[in-house]
């Protein structure tokens, strides 16, 4: 950015993740008003170009200290965005320390936002998905990935998308998918998405796979918008684990492509009217397995939920969402 | 939920309705009543601490260790440079009439440094083996042992699970 505007900072950025897309969302929003950037920062510091004129949008991540140390040092104003912490206390502690720099913070979830005001930012307020809810649907499917899964995958397929960190809670559906084949009986195949920004989790995950001899489970990593697309095409659900961060843009993009959703009841504010099948927050494993056992076996169900999901996301007014995100940015320029 | 009843579905319900069967499941033995328990404990052991190979600083150990063999203590590095007039001849004449004593100094430095550097040459030396069998050994051993693990906790998994759609 060469003159002054609003610099969005994310974290592991990948076209899986809400929280990235919500950042290109808004790039253009804010674009409207001048100039605008996303900068992603990885897990290494990188060099951020800041002047005191702009305004940071920072996606609060859980990413070392060290890779937002010169964000904390600037002194351009900046606006907090929480996607959820859910249980992060690295996090949590990130948030708290954050709320002495700066006084304006954007919940994108209910859970989240409680977690905001809990972390010392009193007049943080709520925003909504400011996502195009249709926008998987305008990718162009990948063709290979698209004849992959119809030569390599025999089943009903769902689908867990990351960013795979700690707390985010993948390692409860292998362990579903573990109790759905050994005692269910289900027959399914479930493949985890997203970038794997903690090398470590990702590890232990790949392991739980291999000991628990799930051929069934695959981490396939990052992916590319139109491999997304093409795994969406060939799905029969998406599972949300709790604390996968930003579900709630997961959650709407799912809808919004004609996907039944497995969720938590807290992860998004999208499980109201039956759109989602929605797990108590107390759900373990086994609940999960049973869900998934039911969605895989039971199309009339498949085929209500993917309606109910699609109503609830042809309702969704990505600019009104927008609105909290624009003037938070204005309070603080 | 049949065709004609799905415009009905109660979500909820149905949610109460699969906690059932987790519940009844687990009442008859059809699932084990501590299998959550087991996952969570299996996957608490699997991000538990690794033991981390040594730093990969050898190469860098070794520079170290020989530049400071090489280092020498010399009366060469005084700088009787001086602001005040008349300062720089003041610290040429001192430095003549101490050399005898600085140069004794140095040499039992010069002497000692050299008692330092074989101590830590040693050191070295042993710290440099113990790491190399520790990463080339000790870890390869543990990883084997772990895969070896991984084996039959997959093999035993199979054999619960039983045969494909019994």
């Amino acid at each position: 950015v060469t003159q002054p505007g609003v610099i969005q900072i994310v974290a592991d950025a990948t076209p899986a993740d809400a929280a990235t897309a919500l950042a290109l969302e808004l790039r253009d929003l804010y674009g409207m008003a001048g100039q605008s950037a996303v900068h992603v920062i990885d897990r290494a510091p990188g060099v951020l170009r800041v002047s005191a004129a702009d305004v940071i949008v920072y996606h609060v991540a859980p990413v070392p200290e060290r890779c937002v140390d010169q964000l904390a040092g600037t002194s351009a104003p900046i606006v907090v965005v929480h996607h959820g912490a859910h249980g992060d206390r690295a996090l949590l502690e990130q948030l708290t320390e954050w709320s002495t720099r700066t006084r304006t913070a954007i919940g994108t979830s209910t859970a989240a936002l409680a977690e905001l005001r809990a972390a010392g930012f009193d007049a943080a307020r709520r925003g909504a998905a400011a996502l195009d809810a249709r926008r998987w649907r305008a990718i162009e499917p990948d063709p290979a990935t698209r004849h992959h899964l119809g030569v390599a995958l025999d089943g009903p397929i769902l689908l867990a998308i990351g960013p795979f960190r700690t707390q985010c809670g993948m390692e409860r559906l292998v362990g579903a998918m573990h109790i759905a084949q050994t005692y269910l009986r289900a027959s399914c195949h479930l493949v985890l998405l997203g970038a794997e920004p903690d090398a470590a989790y990702v590890r232990a995950l790949r392991e739980q796979i291999r000991e628990l001899n799930l051929p069934s489970v695959h981490a396939v990593g990052a992916v590319t918008a139109g491999e997304l697309r093409a795994y969406v095409d060939g799905a029969c659900g998406l599972v949300v684990p709790d604390g996968a961060g930003a579900e709630a843009g997961r959650v709407l993009d799912a809808m919004g492509a004609g996907l039944p959703v497995v969720a938590r009841r807290s992860s998004s504010d999208l499980a109201r009217d039956g759109a989602l099948l929605a797990l108590p927050d107390d759900a373990g494993a086994d609940l999960y397995a049973e869900a998934i056992t039911e969605l895989v076996s039971n199309a009339p169900l498949r085929r209500e939920l993917a309606r109910r999901g699609d109503a609830r996301a042809a309702v969704h007014d990505a600019k009104a969402a927008a609105a909290a995100y624009l003037t938070a940015v204005l309070e603080v320029a | 939920v049949p065709d004609d009843e799905s415009a009905s579905l109660d979500v909820d319900a149905l949610m109460n309705e699969l906690r059932a069967r987790v519940e009844r499941r687990r009442a008859e033995g059809a699932t084990p009543a501590d299998v959550e328990l087991s996952l969570e404990r299996h996957f608490a052991r699997l991000t538990g601490d690794r033991p981390e190979a040594s730093p990969p600083v050898h190469r860098e150990l070794d520079e170290a260790r020989r530049d400071l063999a090489r280092y020498e203590f010399t009366r060469a590095a005084f700088d009787p440079s001086s602001s005040v007039p008349g300062g720089r001849l003041a610290h040429q004449l001192v430095e003549k009439a101490v050399a005898r004593q600085t140069q004794y100094v140095l040499d039992q430095v010069q002497a000692y440094a050299r008692e330092v550097d074989r101590v830590i040459d040693l050191l070295s030396r042993i710290v440099t083996t113990l790491a190399s069998q520790y990463d080339t050994r000790v870890l390869q051993q543990l990883d084997d042992l772990q895969d070896g693990m991984a084996e039959l906790r997959a093999s035993m998994n199979e054999l619960r699970r039983g045969p494909a759609g019994a």
